[in-house]
């Protein structure tokens, strides 16, 4: 007969985010929490993201009704991040799991709703660089698949961070990106009313749903938000 | 004239320095690659020969003079006052005042002074702006396979979850334990408060206000896939609703197909739950839905060990309809049920996607046999099966239960 008491199952996002919780909080960083529906200024405008600029079209972004309102649902939990460097409570270590959305088809990599990681460290210049960036997230990418994972640090553009780099991790004979990360914008330290010449900071993040896929061999991100036991059952 | 490195070496340059090379195809004996110039570069980089000199920056390979961005002071769009100390702080790396000037002189910045220096930047380069533009070109000059990997200093204070954090894993653990399944909805339905001004769909125009409406019909379509009517489908959720313009909730929901009486019972007690939420009967079972700030954390952090899964062999689930079968069979008294599953199991062939489950057993007083009952579900992932596959598969294991001594009923 089936057993009485059979453990239940964690969503495996839920699984991916803890694990990456408790590697980051070993390294220090506390995880923070903030809200879906956002403010322009928290996703934007705040993190050196002005109308207009092209970064703006790159994400396709749901706004709520009426758009003149300036609400809109996040991109990115980089808003989250602000949210918390905009406490001015310094040196700051803070990770971001949550859901994020983008107004993009859905299909077999694309979903409108998906969990991102999103961290940031701040310190005083001399104890914090892009040295201090590639080692934060070696440990992170070591610890979730192997001490063996080969990573590649790639220069890149975001316009909250400069320097920008976006980091490929090996899988097969396949490069494939990660995160993109980088040293916060002095912009956005001067949009939290922290003075760039005295902190400096890391800040990066990813999707969880894709480091998911990578890591279970799943081959659409949709299962995720299906509800169905035959899926999540095996994790 | 120097010639160029092997097309391979070039767009690895481009790749780790410059830019992400989306393609390279060959046309016409020759290689084509498709670049994906930056949006900080579109302004300089947006041209054939914008490549040509970023290929020359990074890899240090002359370029002839008409093509190169020169400045003078006079020239100059900007002057950037920075230090090498400045550089070396963001990057992580010693440079010398030497290295700085080097570098920024491979994309046409003029660097001078000693101690303090002075960048004058060319018209061309609309991106440099302040010292961590700077940083960012001799950074990837330098090459990030070179910047070593350092530690962040050691933590002065053990750092503290956001509480909603704590408390929903402590939740999630008590729901686990429980045997429920966590699942993630929608955030998007057809009829809400807060609505979206290009919905992806007209019945995704809204966000939600509750985790019930899409957890009730959840709930239904996993009783249709249950391989028996009786089976348990518990399911529960953690996510976020907008009940109004400016209020943002955090819910849990929790369905089952079974009273939830109890496990509610026991929640209110582990969690300091002042008011009993209300049980709905809802269609194949019973829902729940509860403010997260109803309940109250417990000290100490939640233990999801037991549930985070190393060892996942992930098999996609088939859209394709299955095919059920049951087999019946009398075993001397004694005989491990689960040594006869572990045998069906390894002779039913790949296209077995669920079972062998026990769902009888009995022994007959006075008689030294025992009498079980399995079900099996065959599923292909790329077609719809037909019977007379499966019968084939049934006869093979039913011939090597008869070759065991046990007897098909």
């Amino acid at each position: 007969m089936e057993e009485t008491k059979q453990l239940g199952h964690l969503h495996p996002l839920t699984q991916m985010m803890s694990e990456m919780s408790d590697i980051f909080r070993e390294m220090g960083f506390r995880v923070a929490d903030g809200p879906e529906k956002e403010s322009e200024w928290n996703n934007f405008d705040a993190l050196n993201i002005p109308a207009n600029h092209p970064a703006r079209a790159m994400q396709d972004t749901f706004w709520v009704k009426p758009h003149t309102a300036g609400q809109l649902l996040r991109t990115h939990t980089t808003s989250v991040s602000l949210r918390e460097l905009a406490k001015k409570q310094l040196p700051l270590r803070v990770v971001s799991p949550g859901r994020v959305f983008r107004n993009e088809a859905t299909d077999a990599t694309h979903e409108a709703q998906f969990y991102q990681f999103d961290g940031l460290a701040i310190d005083r210049p001399g104890v914090i660089s892009m040295a201090h960036l590639k080692g934060v997230l070696s440990t992170l990418y070591k610890r979730l698949f192997g001490e063996n994972i080969e990573m590649r640090f790639r220069a890149s553009f975001f316009p909250f961070v400069e320097p920008g780099v976006e980091v490929d991790i090996k899988w097969g004979d396949r490069w494939l990106e990660v995160v993109g990360a980088g040293l916060l914008h002095p912009n956005v330290f001067k949009a939290a009313g922290i003075d760039p010449n005295e902190w400096q900071g890391l800040a990066f993040g990813g999707g969880v749903d894709r480091l998911a896929m990578i890591k279970y061999g799943i081959e659409d991100v949709r299962h995720f938000y299906q509800g169905d036991t035959r899926f999540l059952k095996q994790f | 004239m120097t010639s160029l490195p092997g097309v391979g070496a070039v767009a690895e340059a481009l790749i780790n320095h410059a830019f992400e090379v989306e393609e390279m195809v060959e046309k016409d004996g020759d290689m084509e690659m498709d670049i994906k110039i930056l949006p900080d570069r579109a302004s300089d980089a947006k041209s054939v020969l914008g490549v040509a000199r970023e290929v020359s920056a990074v890899m240090n390979l002359p370029l002839k003079d008409e093509y190169k961005f020169t400045t003078t002071k006079e020239s100059a769009r900007t002057t950037i006052e920075f230090s090498a100390k400045v550089i070396s702080d963001l990057v992580g790396v010693e440079f010398s005042v030497e290295d700085i000037k080097s570098y920024l002189s491979r994309v046409g910045v003029l660097v001078e002074g000693e101690e303090t220096l002075t960048a004058h930047i060319p018209a061309e380069r609309q991106d440099l702006n302040i010292k961590e533009d700077l940083a960012d070109e001799v950074a990837r000059l330098y090459g990030y396979a070179n910047v070593p990997a350092r530690a962040l200093l050691a933590p002065v204070v053990a750092p503290v979850d956001h509480p909603d954090f704590i408390l929903s894993n402590q939740i999630r653990e008590f729901f686990a334990r429980g045997g429920f399944t966590e699942v993630y909805g929608y955030s998007f339905t057809a009829k809400g408060v807060v609505e979206i001004e290009k919905p992806l769909a007209s019945d995704k125009a809204y966000l939600r206000t509750n985790l019930t409406d899409w957890m009730s019909a959840t709930l239904v379509s996993n009783i249709k896939h249950s391989l028996f009517p009786k089976d348990e489908v518990k399911l529960f959720e953690i996510g976020n609703v907008f009940v109004s313009e400016d209020e943002e909730q955090k819910r849990i929901c929790v369905a089952a197909n079974i009273s939830l009486q109890s496990v509610i019972n026991e929640l209110k007690q582990e969690f300091n739950i002042t008011e009993l939420p209300e049980i709905k009967k809802i269609e194949g079972g019973e829902v729940v839905e509860l403010l997260l700030s109803s309940l109250k954390a417990k000290d100490g952090a939640a233990d999801l060990s037991p549930f985070i899964k190393s060892d996942v062999n992930y098999k996609p689930v088939s859209v394709y309809p299955r095919i059920v079968r049951d087999i019946a069979l009398f075993v001397p008294a004694g005989t491990a049920s689960s040594e006869v599953g572990e045998m069906i199991k390894q002779n039913a062939g790949p296209l077995l996607a669920e079972g062998p489950i026990l769902f009888d057993e009995f022994t007959k007083p006075g008689e030294d046999r025992t009498s079980l009952a399995y079900r099996l579900a065959f599923q292909a992932s790329d077609r719809t099966l037909e019977d007379a596959e499966v019968n084939t598969l049934m006869e093979k294991v039913y011939k090597v239960v008869k070759e065991r001594g046990w007897e098909v009923r």
